[in-house]
């Protein structure tokens, strides 16, 4: 028997938000932001892209080409940004810059670091200041979404009813703060809560649920065999529990499973009979969305197509 | 003042950083210092002469001793002050330890420096302090014990023995506590129920001990010594009179997982723990009524019947569903079944099918059950005008009571609404027929064709002996609803139609028929409709429009969705306006679409008109179905009768009407509408009120009490796996049309039982009344209920236990997925000779020998996450030791491996033990687990690294035990709170002092023993429970208590009783008086001197004794 945990319920987020743009998300799986303007927009949290942001590093850091000082002083510069432009709510879409964002804020809590950092703020003519700490926030935007759930169930155009979920946690964002996940960090149920009104079956708590998806950032070019066997061994439990959709919250995890999924299944001689969709997508897609203008599913690898007609994202939406 | 300053050199803890003869030599020449003494360690005897000494030579009145912490050694001052008749506050403290030489070792030049800031201080002080009162309380020879384990059975022995009255509470059923669960104990590998039995016997008979068992302490107050301890019984539901032969246990239908074997066995309702339980009787576990029960109308135990047909006895079952109501077979196909509805089922996925069940068992067993003439009792005659469900059932109720009942019907057969208003496709006729002579056959007379105000009246019955009239006539003609054109040929009226169709005629529908309603009765109508114009070789077109929507519809939403299946078209949001007529037959219907606004008085949303939405349909006949009304024949010749809108009045509370005798229920009777269950609970009302005016007691109301109603938490309905109704055999909806015949089928009894098995069993108890006809002494006692019991105590011992930490909090090991993942606790259940298998060792998923055994360690203990504990349990590594050995022991050729973090085993004998277990075989293993993956056989793939090697390893077992940590009981932590004590980590109860004072608590007169003080083994326990009797002992002994010295005290002409003092003390001990001189006052038997009112009081009224604003600011300010 599977464990399903509940989400607890919280506070709808307060004020806007500043939707951080993601490297990989805009590279790779530009619908994914499509699909959470979107649902911003249904839910009415008002957003902010900023023109100002920057990259993370996260990719430049996890493959050592970025020192951690970079990576603090550009996560303060954000910061800045953020608090000056009234939207000192970060929603991140990819749970590498939620970490090393947040991370940044714990090293800029140290006097030293911060003096350092604010030295090459001050060239650009800004400062990491008390005002500016206490008021940045971090937030994943299966958070900012979760806030707003209460909404979903007047929302609803297409019913997912018998559609079999599962969540891929990210390593980023449910392992480097642990304490700090909204729910169960071991099991972690924002996705597949999300998704509950709209009549999905829920998978909760499975083999290897937390298990990473292989990516490892420059791993799955160095060691590619090591970071295809990981994907394999998740693929393999996902197909165990006969899930129709493995939903995400990374980028870098969707790129793991939905580009390497069919040359696994070819390398393997196994069959996984999923897909891989964002969260932000598959809930849109049931509340109405356009699959290819809201959702952008034609930059996925896997076929959709199939999921998209057992669920009737191919005809209009109608209320049911 | 004369004061001697005495300084300690603690063994050098002191002197090896300070310089003391210079510390000497800088307050020799202070005011007030008449001596000055250095000692090693002045708290031992040599320190103690010198001190009595110098007070005897010198003539002191103050003693200033600089050594260490106050809190460790000052009472042994303050003694010696006692003794040397000083007074209470003759003692002034410089900490040289812990404020100076311990944490200035680095900086011996600036620590001097301080010591003889703090010594001035100290001397200071002493210029100020004077002594204190103190009070004393007389002390109750008795104590309360908490808890029943092992801990609280000692240390009620031992204060027994002391001759002291002892009160041992236990919230179980039975005292044991955890060792009463266990296999063996380590290190002597003997039988834990072995040791313990004689100990529940022998605690069983002292007659000092007074066990109180399912109860709990919701509060104590009062001082040390006098303790206000208020209990809380809960009922057992079984009497002293239970000889414990156990008849009722395989006759309770009600299963659930056995908690006492921590889930590795099940138990039923009614249960006795253990076989050496104390007391022996057995108890009930029942939590109120079960959500269907209270749902009810007549508060049918549903949840009996369903435990009953899971468990096969159909009988039993029947009996259980027929009792309350005599129409079993009637409600199991038409009932609106509320308790569907309340069903906690629902939550998870389906409610159970409980009036499909009640079908079953009515259609199954209620034919075969033979009735008996009813003896009457009674002289009195009661006539019952109406045989409807309300008749009937009154009837029936009356003939049980003894009475001679007539029943009076207007119809030529008896059944009411039910019998010509429901269509034969939904109740059969012949179903209504068996269970109406059912009840005739208690020796009821039935007189068919007998219309009340025509061919009897009411006042000729009464006239005609009979003493009592129950009017029950229903409401048997349709309500008008004006419409234009309703006086047009084709337009009629549901109950009408449904009548001539019932008693066998055949009423004309044309080929386009609609019918206006949304109730049941619409439903029935346009349902019949369909099959008339079949029947008469049309193809069925009919139309059922109502003004709201399908949320609002008071009809069954599963009569819509079958009437869709047999062609019925719905218009949802659609009211009439007019009906067209072509000549004077009806020719179309003029309608309009509606939305929804806002809600009435009853709680629907109304609908309201769309403006330019009309719209016409083509029909030749128009059914209205908007509601029903009463046929007042009967109220000729019925003096007094008074009639309300339609309906008869009565008195809501005893059903009687406005003529003395003349009782009313049903749809007649002015209290609302009735659904067939409703009817039914108004005929049972009706008879019991009847019987409470005839036999002259006063009409008091006749309604049940309600009662608690259990519902499954969250929690629990979370852990429920996700399934379905069994569903039921309908016939084709296509096949249906032009059928008569019953639309279901009904349940098989394959079927039906594995419906019954998804209940929830939320009340546990079912009620379903199978142990009091098994109980052979009658100890089945459902009278009891929670007591509340008052008690004055001396003394409190709290031995609350723990329990096991919850090993689903690591996600990883799978703990409560896998079947093969179990805790160090089930698998002592598994070992115990007494336990569930007696003794074998049985892997769940096959109950197979398990072959490779992997005991886990540290799991939620040694733990830095946040979802486990830091603390070290203490007890695991030699509990998992001790089920090794007994494993290799049983089953050589099990492997079994044991993977540790630290192997602890620093108890007598225990790593001799350790190495005899590691010499037998079990291998030991120094690492962690990541995760434990279940594969599909159901072995265990566990990633596990060797911490000694470095090696990281994959292997697989079919066999995981955890070694969950131990944690606070629930019951320590209620207790912590009900008596206001401090918790340390994992909620265990923090003692007085670590090392000094360990049983003792917070709180004067209050010790802790055992696994609520922190985790321990069993003779640790025994141990600390009789250092705590020691302490209860020695208190209760002296015959009266002192109130501590340095306790707080209010100022009452200061004070403005502004309450911020009773708020902030953690002991409870300041109250606020009221009146017009309101002032706090600080109970100094409660106050432990913690100051924090003192901090807070705005005025200064509050003050410390020992720790008023002079000496404060003397010590601060030298």
């Amino acid at each position: 028997m599977n464990i399903v945990s509940k989400t607890p319920d919280v506070p709808r987020v307060n004020g806007g938000v500043l939707l951080f743009r993601s490297c990989l998300v805009s590279a790779e799986y530009p619908g994914s932001e499509a699909a959470t303007k979107w649902l911003f927009d249904r839910f009415d949290i008002e957003y902010t892209v900023h023109p100002e942001q920057t990259c993370c590093t996260g990719l430049g850091y996890y493959s050592e080409l970025v020192p951690v000082a970079t990576s603090v002083a550009l996560a303060a510069r954000n910061a800045c940004v953020a608090v000056e432009d009234g939207h000192p709510t970060m929603s991140y879409m990819c749970s590498t810059c939620y970490a090393i964002n947040k991370k940044a804020r714990n090293i800029l809590s140290v006097d030293s670091y911060r003096a350092d950092t604010n030295k090459v703020l001050a060239k650009v003519g800004r400062e990491y200041t008390d005002a500016v700490a206490d008021q940045i926030q971090h937030s994943h935007t299966m958070e900012i979404l979760w806030s707003a759930h209460e909404s979903i169930p007047g929302l609803i155009q297409r019913r997912l009813d018998g559609i079999k979920v599962a969540t891929h946690p990210a390593c980023h964002y449910c392992k480097v703060f642990p304490d700090e996940v909204m729910g169960d960090a071991e099991n972690f149920m924002i996705p597949e809560d999300l998704l509950e009104d709209t009549g999905v079956i829920k998978t909760g708590l499975y083999n290897e649920k937390t298990t990473h998806c292989g990516a490892g950032f420059r791993q799955r070019f160095v060691n590619p065999g090591i970071a295809v066997a990981v994907t394999r061994e998740k693929l393999r439990r996902l197909a165990q529990e006969k899930v129709d959709v493995c939903v995400h919250m990374c980028p870098n995890c969707a790129i793991q499973f939905d580009r390497h999924h069919s040359i696994i299944e070819a390398s393997a001689q196994e069959r996984y009979p999923f897909v891989h969709l964002h969260v932000q997508q598959l809930l849109a897609l049931a509340l109405g969305a356009d699959p290819d203008k809201d959702c952008g599913l034609g930059s996925h690898s896997q076929d959709v197509e199939p999921l998209l007609e057992r669920i009737g994202a191919r005809t209009p939406a109608v209320t049911r | 003042m004369r004061a001697g300053v005495f300084l300690c050199q603690c063994g050098g803890n002191i002197s090896g950083v300070l310089d003391l003869d210079d510390l000497a030599a800088h307050v020799r020449p202070m005011d007030g210092v008449t001596t000055v003494a250095i000692n090693q360690f002045m708290c031992g005897t040599e320190g103690h002469q010198m001190i009595s000494e110098a007070v005897e030579d010198r003539g002191l009145d103050h003693l200033i001793v600089a050594s260490c912490s106050p809190r460790f050694q000052g009472p042994t001052f303050e003694r010696i002050a006692r003794e040397l008749r000083l007074g209470e506050n003759a003692v002034a403290f410089a900490n040289l330890r812990e404020g100076c030489s311990f944490i200035h070792k680095d900086q011996p030049e600036l620590a001097q420096e301080k010591a003889k800031k703090i010594l001035a201080g100290a001397i200071a002080r002493a210029q100020h302090q004077s002594d204190l009162p103190r009070q004393r309380t007389f002390l109750h020879r008795s104590a309360v014990v908490v808890g029943g384990g092992i801990a609280g059975m000692t240390a009620a022995e031992e204060l027994a023995a002391s001759g002291i009255e002892v009160h041992m509470v236990e919230r179980q059923p039975s005292i044991g506590g955890y060792m009463a669960r266990l296999s063996k104990t380590f290190p002597t590998e003997d039988c834990a129920m072995c040791s313990l039995a004689p100990r529940l016997t022998s605690t069983a008979l002292e007659g000092r001990v007074h066990v109180h068992t399912l109860t709990e302490v919701d509060e104590i107050s009062g001082p040390p010594g006098e303790f206000s301890v208020k209990l809380r019984h809960r009922p057992r539901y079984v009497s002293e009179a239970c000889v414990g032969c156990g008849e009722c246990v395989p006759v309770c239908p009600v299963k659930l997982p056995n908690d006492f074997d921590f889930g590795v066995s099940e138990r039923k309702a009614i249960d006795r723990q253990f076989a050496n339980a104390v007391p022996s009787t057995f108890a009930i576990e029942k939590k109120g009524w079960s959500p269907c029960k209270s749902a009810c109308a007549v508060h049918t135990s549903a949840q009996g019947y369903v435990a009953l047909v899971a468990a096969g006895r159909f009988e039993e079952a029947y009996r259980v569903a027929s009792e309350p109501n005599p129409f079993g077979s009637v409600c199991g196909r038409i009932c609106t079944h509320l308790c569907e509805t309340a069903c906690a089922r629902g939550k998870v996925d389906d409610p159970i099918a409980i009036a499909s069940l009640k079908r079953f068992v009515a259609d199954t067993v209620g034919p075969t059950v033979p009735v008996q003439p009813a003896p009457i009792v009674h002289e009195e005659r009661v006539a019952i005008v109406g045989a409807g469900p309300a008749g009937i059932t009154c009837a029936r109720d009356l003939a049980d009571l003894g009475y001679r009942v007539t029943v009076f019907e207007a119809q030529q057969v008896a059944g009411g609404m039910l019998r010509t208003g429901i269509p034969d496709y939904r109740l059969p006729h012949d179903v209504i027929q068996r269970e109406v002579d059912q009840v005739l056959a208690k020796g009821i007379e039935l007189k068919l064709g007998r219309r009340a105000g025509t061919d009897f009246t009411v006042d000729g019955l009464l006239e005609d002996g009979y003493q009592a009239v129950y009017l029950a006539t229903g409401l048997q003609k349709s309500a008008e609803a004006p419409l234009p054109g309703d006086d047009l040929g084709g337009v009629t009226r549901a109950v009408e139609l449904l009548r001539e169709l019932n008693l066998g005629g055949t009423p004309i529908v044309g080929s386009k028929v609609v019918v206006i309603g949304g109730g049941d009765v619409a439903l029935d109508a346009a349902r019949s409709a369909i099959r008339l114009q079949k029947q008469a070789g049309k193809e069925p077109d009919v139309t059922l429009v109502y003004r709201r929507s399908k949320v609002e519809m008071p009809a069954n939403v599963t009569e819509v969705e079958e009437g869709r299946e047999e062609g019925l078209t719905v218009e949802f949001l659609v009211q009439p306006l007019a009906i067209e007529g072509k000549g004077s037959k009806v020719a179309s219907i003029k309608l309009q679409r509606c939305a929804l606004g806002e809600p009435d008085e009853s709680g629907r949303r109304q609908p309201v008109a769309v403006a330019g939405s009309e719209f016409e349909l083509v029909a030749d006949t128009i059914v209205f179905a908007v509601g029903q009304a009463l046929v007042d024949d009967f109220a000729q010749g019925c003096d007094g009768l008074e009639l309300e809108a339609g309906q008869i009045c009565v008195d809501r509370d005893t059903m009687m009407t406005t003529r003395e005798g003349v009782f009313a229920g049903g749809d007649a009777a002015a209290m609302g509408f009735y659904t067939a269950i409703e009817a039914v609970a108004a005929g049972r009302r009706g008879a019991a009120s009847i019987h409470n005016f005839l036999r002259g007691q006063r009409l008091l109301p006749v309604w049940d009490d309600e009662r608690e109603v259990a519902r499954p938490t969250e929690e629990e309905l979370a852990a429920i796996a996700i399934g379905q109704r069994v569903p039921m055999q309908m016939v084709d909806g296509l096949q249906r049309r032009g059928d008569w015949r019953e639309v279901s089928d009904g349940y098989t009894a394959e079927q039906a039982v594995a419906e019954a098995e998804r209940c929830l069993n939320c009340a546990v108890c079912s009620e379903c009344d199978s142990c009091v006809r098994a109980c052979p002494s009658g100890a089945i006692d459902w009278d009891q209920a929670e007591t509340i019991e008052g008690i004055t105590v001396g003394a409190v011992i709290i031995a609350t236990g723990h329990q096991e930490f919850d090993a689903r909090r690591k996600r990883s090991l799978g703990y409560g997925r896998y079947d093969n993942v179990m805790t160090q606790s089930q698998l002592a259940r598994l070992l115990a000779a007494a336990g569930p298998t007696a003794g074998e060792l049985e892997r769940p998923s096959d109950k197979g020998v398990p072959k490779n055994v992997l005991m886990l360690q540290c799991v939620g203990s040694r733990d830095c996450q946040s979802s486990g504990n830091e603390h070290c349990s203490a007890v695991c590594c030699l509990f998992a030791t001790l089920h090794s050995s007994l494993i290799k022991q049983h089953y050589p050729d099990t492997e079994v491996t044991i993977g540790y973090t630290d192997l602890r085993a620093p108890g007598k004998a225990h790593e001799e033990y350790y190495k005899l277990v590691q010499s037998r075989g079990v291998r030991y293993v120094r690492g962690r687990v990541s995760e434990i993956i279940e594969e599909p056989d159901k072995s265990l793939r566990v990633r596990l690294e060797d911490t000694l090697t470095g090696r990281k390893s994959e292997e697989l077992f079919d066999l995981v035990v955890l070694s969950a940590g131990l944690e606070a009981s629930e019951g320590t932590k209620d207790i912590a709170h009900v008596a206001g004590l401090q918790t340390a980590s994992a909620g265990f109860i923090k003692e007085y002092h670590p090392k000094l004072a360990p049983v003792d608590t917070q709180r004067t007169g209050m010790f802790v023993a055992g696994t609520a003080q922190g985790p321990k083994n069993i003779p640790d326990s025994i141990a600390q429970a009789k250092a705590a009797a020691a302490r209860a002992i020695g208190m209760l002994s002296t015959g009266f208590v002192l109130t501590p010295a340095q306790v707080a005290a209010s100022d009452p002409d200061v004070c403005i009783a502004c309450g911020v003092c009773e708020t902030v003390c953690p002991q409870g001990a300041v109250a606020v008086t009221t009146g017009a001189d309101a002032h706090s006052v600080v109970d100094p038997n409660i106050c432990r001197g913690c100051g924090i009112c003192n901090a807070e009081c705005p005025t200064g009224a509050i003050q410390l004794g020992g720790f008023s604003d002079e000496e404060v600011l003397a010590e601060a300010t030298v």
